[in-house]
């Protein structure tokens, strides 16, 4: 990146700079995978960077750059889906070998939990338990009505609940 | 299930009004039913919590490396192809010219006329084929055929 480009981007990184933590945070409460999560914030920051030229100040840049976040998740969720990467979780468990042992079990319960989500309920239920959005922000968000971010949250939260009973049960 | 049991999710997340709250509550200390998913609803909230990752500095240096370094490659590629855009339609015209014009320098032995071509070679191939060379100045036109001559 030479001149002008050079500029804005350092000028690019320090606004981001705000941001990138609770991207990080939405995209690994999507995913529930470390190495994933970091692959979705360097394709939001990319995508971010090419479009902030364009950007609409009348939405707001959080609700923009949210946005991308669950965007950008939940397109790995579903290639996942597709791939059936096993082997990642694998990968992990060793990864996170140190860890309490009591911690690994009952982020396995609730990484399988929110694996069971449908996508749409697994972003609602996201925004509003890590981010501590309200439902008119993720309204804006996912583009939808308060009434279905509502209604999302209500299902992901049964589903989640039921899963969780069933894990917790056989694995404590 | 109860209208106002229906409310729950607004109240956990205090997206009722104060008064709203207040009949909310005053329902949950009857509705067993209601308490009971609070109580889910705490016990996920704070497993989600817990359990969230944070973004370490080591990773958050990788990814900016990374962000950087895709970013200049794609400038690249762009002014690359900003650049030599223009070339495409040139090099087609020159094509389609080429395709045109060079068939009338050079005439086959099937004409019988009298051959323009400065050279030209006929191999017969083992496998009934022909490889005909026709040479004319800078020009070497290759015709590599099946039928017999």
């Amino acid at each position: 990146m030479g001149g002008n480009n050079e500029l804005d981007f350092i000028s690019f990184k320090d606004i981001m700079k705000r941001y990138q933590g609770r991207l990080f945070a939405v995209c690994y409460g999507i995913l529930q995978n470390r190495e994933d999560a970091k692959d979705a914030l360097q394709e939001v920051l990319i995508s971010a960077f090419k479009g902030i030229k364009n950007f609409r100040k009348e939405s707001g840049i959080y609700v923009w750059l949210y946005r991308m976040a669950v965007n950008k998740s939940l397109d790995i969720v579903r290639k996942r889906v597709r791939m059936k990467r096993t082997l990642s979780k694998y990968e992990e468990r060793r990864v996170e070998y140190e860890d309490d042992y009591l911690k690994l079990e009952i982020k396995d319960a609730l990484r399988n939990a929110m694996e069971s989500l449908p996508v749409k309920l697994k972003a609602a239920v996201v925004l509003r338990e890590i981010e501590n959005l309200s439902y008119k922000e993720i309204a804006k968000i996912l583009n939808c009505s308060i009434g279905t971010v509502m209604s999302r949250i209500y299902n992901a939260r049964k589903l989640m609940a039921k899963k969780l009973k069933e894990e917790l049960k056989n694995q404590l | 299930m109860k209208k106002i049991c229906k409310m729950i999710t607004y109240y956990y997340d205090g997206e009722l009004s104060e008064k709203e709250a207040e009949i909310f509550k005053a329902h949950l200390e009857k509705c067993e039913n209601c308490s009971k998913k609070i109580k889910d609803y705490s016990s996920i909230s704070n497993l989600i919590r817990v359990t969230t990752e944070k973004l370490d500095p080591e990773s958050e240096e990788i990814i900016w490396d990374n962000v950087e370094k895709i970013l200049i490659r794609n400038d690249i590629k762009e002014a690359v192809e900003n650049n030599y855009n223009f070339l495409i339609p040139v090099i087609a015209a020159v094509a389609v010219i080429l395709i045109l014009v060079l068939p009338f320098n050079f005439k086959t032995k099937t004409t019988g006329k009298e051959l323009f071509a400065d050279e030209i070679k006929i191999t017969n191939l083992k496998s009934n084929g022909n490889v005909f060379i026709y040479k004319k100045n800078k020009y070497v036109l290759l015709w590599i055929s099946k039928d017999e001559v």
